[in-house]
């Protein structure tokens, strides 16, 4: 059956129609990554900032652990590792800092 | 030849080109979303380096006048005429750490010259340290109110890049 004006088939005006709904929704989808890789982008910069500020002011770890450091047959050096944290639950931001034993420690 | 919406095939040459259209853009926003993702992940490892770097060299001045410790290994690398050490037991993601040390001995200064390489960046800091280390450590040690004491190392300075030591 051919069409008067256009001179397509009902079947290739379908398939057309198909393929560029598709490729409609697939650049649509596309988009929609970029736009939330951008938005956990710009949140994972914000939390960074924020746990670098923590870790400068040595607040309060969410974990701290002592660890041995070897300078081969040089000696050893005890410190802390401390890991400052930050999750949303989307996007997770981890740092980690030295600290020098206290007299407790 | 007549132009205009009567034509055959001219609204497929428009959905064509609107899809072509479509797609440069779509291109373009991945390429810029990607180049934002790696440019994030290089400034975290920039941050985390630096971050190691600094707590480092702030750890090793606090530690600097305990008897054990990072002072011991600094003293025998001297003695030892080792310049290049690397501290092994750090976490992988803070970077690989190495020290460099300089000592000037008329001058009793020490230069230590700190590295993290995290990925594609280092990161360094130079302490500058006033001590005096010598083979006998009895020499090194002096009398204060008639008690034997270690001789006391004076951090002088932090420097970020310190060239003569590169």
């Amino acid at each position: 059956m051919k069409n008067r004006h256009g001179g397509f088939t009902l079947v290739e005006v379908a398939v057309a129609g198909t393929v560029l709904m598709l490729l409609t929704l697939a650049a649509a989808q596309g988009f929609l990554i970029c736009n939330s890789l951008m938005n956990r982008s710009s949140r994972f910069q914000r939390q960074e900032q924020e746990l670098k500020l923590h870790a400068v002011r040595e607040e309060m770890p969410e974990d701290s652990r002592k660890v041995k450091l070897s300078a081969g047959s040089l000696g050893q050096w005890s410190v802390i590792i401390d890991t400052y944290e930050m999750d949303d639950g989307e996007v997770k931001v981890s740092l980690k800092a030295l600290r020098a034993l206290s007299n407790e420690e | 030849m007549k132009e205009g919406r009567g034509q055959r095939g001219s609204t497929l040459g428009w959905v064509v080109i609107t899809m072509m259209v479509l797609l440069i853009f779509l291109m373009a926003a991945l390429t810029v979303t990607s180049s934002v993702v790696v440019r994030n992940q290089k400034n975290h490892q920039k941050t985390q380096a630096e971050l190691t770097v600094n707590s480092l060299a702030q750890a090793f001045v606090k530690d600097i006048n305990k008897r054990d410790g990072i002072r011991q290994v600094m003293e025998r690398a001297v003695l030892e005429g080792v310049d290049a050490i690397a501290l092994e037991g750090m976490d992988s993601d803070m970077g690989e750490v190495s020290l460099h040390i300089s000592y000037e001995q008329e001058a009793q200064r020490l230069y230590i010259l700190i590295t993290a390489a995290l990925g594609g960046v280092r990161e360094q800091m130079t302490v500058v340290v006033k001590c005096r280390i010598e083979d006998d450590v009895e020499e090194a040690a002096y009398r204060t109110n008639g008690e034997k004491q270690e001789a006391v190392w004076e951090v002088l300075d932090f420097q970020e890049e310190e060239e003569r030591l590169r």
